[in-house]
């Protein structure tokens, strides 16, 4: 056995600069920013006021974003998602509409998972076991919906043998439907990476019908977790 | 974007990893491992059972509790240990070679300013490895990925699996030298012309592939580090031809001699309308991979196994959605007849819906067999047509018993008449059949001839002059040829029949399909790539066929 994964240089090179769009990119969401040069970020970005430069050379919230990152891994961000017209089908075999589903009146948490995948799909569903188990008597009245994203393969029989595995309730439910209306689904919600095997961490959480979805995008710890339900719960 | 930057810095990093060519090992120092001690991190590494039975513990994320089999070793790292990825998220390799070897950074020498210094790391110890399994800590001081869940192992558990890492993927497989890889396509008797279509096809790839070199064996050589190890991987395809004769019962004789002979690395495609689980168990037991045969019935036990890959399951899959079919349709029949005729494959569909059907209590089930080679009374056909008029049927038949169904002017016909692709040799030869009209088709790929997604085969076969005789078995095979391509691409120098595997449940999705199945999707632990099947009244057209997943 020898080397086990390549890339060639140029592909790195690209990569990074790659990186670096989306680092600047994602603290230009954060705060609004002028565009400014980012040449010499090691010492402007220890800067927390800018000393004679005018605000164009502030550079500190490079390091917010950056301290902010070492302690949480995931993304949090406000959404406001139009609620597609489909057909799906719950762990029951029972054709159920969108609406019906992820439209109702009470708060949800949503994610996205399915039965065969090996990586990040049963760390997902142990995490909504977690939180439900920290939240106790609180988790009740909330709504668990996972999503299957390979719905031909995961008929209703399989999502309940499943749903055995992580000791869900009845107020935890699994979905699965026609493939393309799964698909047409996670468009809506912004998490459809084509390949199944591409799919990333992502909660959808709100607080009721017509309130805004807020998107956690990464891993989360139980309590993080249930800390943002907190939050939206007030 | 807080954990987008990081996964992509991850990848990154992964990619420039290389390990340093050393010596395996093991990390307990031991001259000669215990068995029971290997035997216990084995237990740990594919099923997550611990010692004393009970499975496998651990925590994520600080607070997310893990407990159960399906958090073992094997979930993430996988059967070869050489890992996986999800999104953006790299699960590392765990081989013998990529644990206990140091690790540097061959990108170091790039960047000797840059930040790459930190994905060093020395080898793994069973100390250390305590540590990275409990802790999160790897030999370098760092934290692992969050992903990496924090376990409860004992000493003894963590020195076990240590033993039985020190000899996951050392060896080479079998059927690779440093020049060739070997590959058999397997022929089962009385499928003649269908092996002539096949090895059309096989052959022809594999004389394609092996002029595309580009002087990959010399330019290894003499190759920079950054491309030894594309050119290194170069291997020239040799297809072998296990043509099985006789009776099943000298099947695994004759494979075992033939392995014997010359180990090839994989078994890709193969044809067979009778029984599969002979080719099927010795690929298991042999640990050889099996890839995407034409079967009228595949094994209904393949995603128990590991080895082999199949398109679908054939006339079961067709029973299935049959029967799901049945129950969608407004006014579900209360009398089904299933006529078949002695094959294997027929026996089994005929068993399959039964079973299925056996849910509806108020449903009559009745079974009438035509004798092989024996023509039916030329009334036999309006007899059963008369006392099943208002029965739906269902003709379990292959071409040669189909040709003989006619129905004569003046009699009724039933309410519907289903039969099955998966048992005919050639789908387009049943539109010249005099009831076709009344047929409704059950197939898990398009039986359409003028089908778009194979032009890309067809243009392939007509640029080579080969003769499309059977579009959808010779699409098929072109279709697992190119898989293995692709799959071996990703793999470079890592010639393990495991990862092999991983890799196509892995890349299944986004292959390019000029095959008829509309869709094919693997993942790990799915074993049959087609999940549903078209209901097409032959009187319409095709688009009109609805696609059923039971």
């Amino acid at each position: 056995m020898k080397s086990l994964v390549h890339q060639k240089p140029s592909f790195l090179i690209s990569l990074l600069t790659f990186m670096g769009t989306l680092l600047s990119a994602q603290a230009g969401a954060s705060e609004a920013m002028p565009l400014h040069h980012h040449g010499d970020h090691q010492t402007q970005m220890q800067k927390q006021e800018p000393v004679s430069m005018s605000a164009i050379e502030d550079h500190s919230q490079h390091m917010r974003a950056m301290e902010s990152m070492k302690n949480q891994d995931y993304l949090r961000s406000v959404e406001e998602y139009d609620m597609p017209s489909l057909k799906l089908v719950d762990m029951n075999g029972k054709t159920v509409l969108v609406d019906e589903v992820l439209n109702s009146d009470q708060p949800m948490m949503v994610n996205f998972i399915y039965t065969s995948c090996t990586t990040i799909c049963p760390i997902l569903s142990a995490t909504f076991s977690s939180a439900q188990h920290q939240m106790g008597e609180a988790a009740k009245p909330v709504k668990w919906i996972s999503i299957s994203i390979d719905p031909e393969y995961d008929t209703p029989a399989r999502l309940r043998e499943y749903a055995q595995r992580f000791h869900a309730n009845d107020n935890w439910q699994f979905i699965t439907g026609e493939l393309d209306q799964i698909i047409a689904l996670q468009k809506a919600f912004g998490v459809y990476f084509g390949s199944k095997a591409n799919h990333k961490p992502v909660t959808l959480m709100r607080a009721g019908r017509d309130k805004p979805w807020v998107r956690l995008e990464g891993l989360t710890s139980g309590a993080e977790l249930v800390a943002e339900y907190q939050q939206i719960a007030q | 974007m807080a954990g987008f930057p990081r996964q992509l810095l991850l990848l990154l990093l992964l990619g420039s990893v290389t390990p340093v060519k050393a010596q395996v090992v093991p990390a307990t120092g031991d001259e000669r491992l215990p068995q029971e001690l290997f035997e216990t991190g084995k237990a740990l590494y594919l099923e997550g059972k611990r010692s004393d039975g009970q499975p496998i513990a651990a925590r994520v994320r600080g607070d997310v509790t893990l407990q159960g089999t399906q958090y073992a070793c094997v979930t993430c790292h996988r059967r070869s240990g050489i890992g996986s990825s999800e999104g953006g998220d790299q699960v590392l390799p765990v081989t013998a070679t990529a644990l206990f070897s140091p690790r540097i950074s061959s990108l170091h020498d790039n960047y000797p300013n840059g930040g790459m210094h930190h994905e060093t790391r020395p080898a793994y110890t069973a100390e250390s490895l305590g540590r990275a399994l409990r802790q999160g800590i790897d030999p370098a001081g760092r934290e692992l990925s969050p992903l990496m869940p924090r376990f409860v192992l004992t000493d003894h558990e963590v020195k076990a699996l240590s033993s039985y890492l020190a000899h996951l993927s050392v060896a080479a497989a079998p059927g690779v030298d440093t020049e060739q890889i070997h590959f058999a396509t397997v022929i089962t008797p009385g499928n003649e012309a269908a092996r002539d279509a096949l090895l059309d096809v096989l052959t022809t790839f594999f004389r394609d592939k092996n002029a595309g070199t580009r002087g990959e064996t010399r330019r290894a050589q003499n190759a920079p580090y950054h491309k030894a190890w594309v050119y290194e991987s170069y291997r020239r395809w040799q297809l072998h031809e296990w043509t099985l004769q006789g009776p099943e019962e000298t099947w695994p004789a004759q494979l075992h001699a033939l392995y014997e002979k010359q180990p090839v690395f994989a078994v890709l495609g193969g044809v067979g309308l009778g029984d599969w689980q002979p080719i099927h168990h010795f690929c298991e037991e042999q640990q050889l991979p099996c890839l995407m045969p034409q079967l009228s019935i595949p094994p209904s036990n393949a995603d128990r196994d590991f080895y082999s890959l199949y398109f679908s399951r054939g006339v079961e899959l067709e029973a299935q959605a049959l029967a799901r079919h049945l129950d969608d349709t407004p006014e579900r029949p209360l009398e089904v007849v299933q006529v078949r005729d002695q094959r294997y494959a027929a026996i089994a569909a005929t068993k399959q819906l039964q079973q299925t059907l056996a849910r509806h209590e108020d449903i009559l089930l009745k079974e009438v067999v035509v004798e092989p080679g024996k023509m039916p009374a030329a009334d036999f056909w309006a007899r059963l047509a008369e006392e099943y008029a208002d029965a739906v049927w269902v003709l379990w038949l292959g071409e040669e018993s189909l040709q003989k169904f006619d129905l004569p002017p003046g009699t009724a016909h039933p309410p519907a008449i289903y039969v099955s692709a998966s048992l005919q040799r050639d789908v387009s030869a049943l539109k010249q059949h005099p009831q076709h009209p009344h047929f409704t088709l059950l197939s898990p790929y398009r039986a359409a001839d003028n089908d778009k997604n194979s032009m890309r085969f067809r243009t392939w076969a007509r640029l080579r002059k080969i003769p499309v005789r059977d579009l959808h078995l010779q699409s098929s095979a072109f279709l697992a040829a190119t898989l293995v391509g692709e799959t071996l691409m990703h793999m470079r120098s890592n010639f393990s029949r495991e990862y092999f595997l991983e890799r196509i449940e892995h890349i299944m999705d986004n292959m390019i399909n000029p095959s008829l199945y509309p869709r094919i999707s693997l993942a790990p632990g799915q074993r049959y790539a087609v999940k549903g099947c078209y209901v097409w009244e032959m009187d319409k057209s095709f688009d009109t066929a609805q696609w059923v997943v039971p």
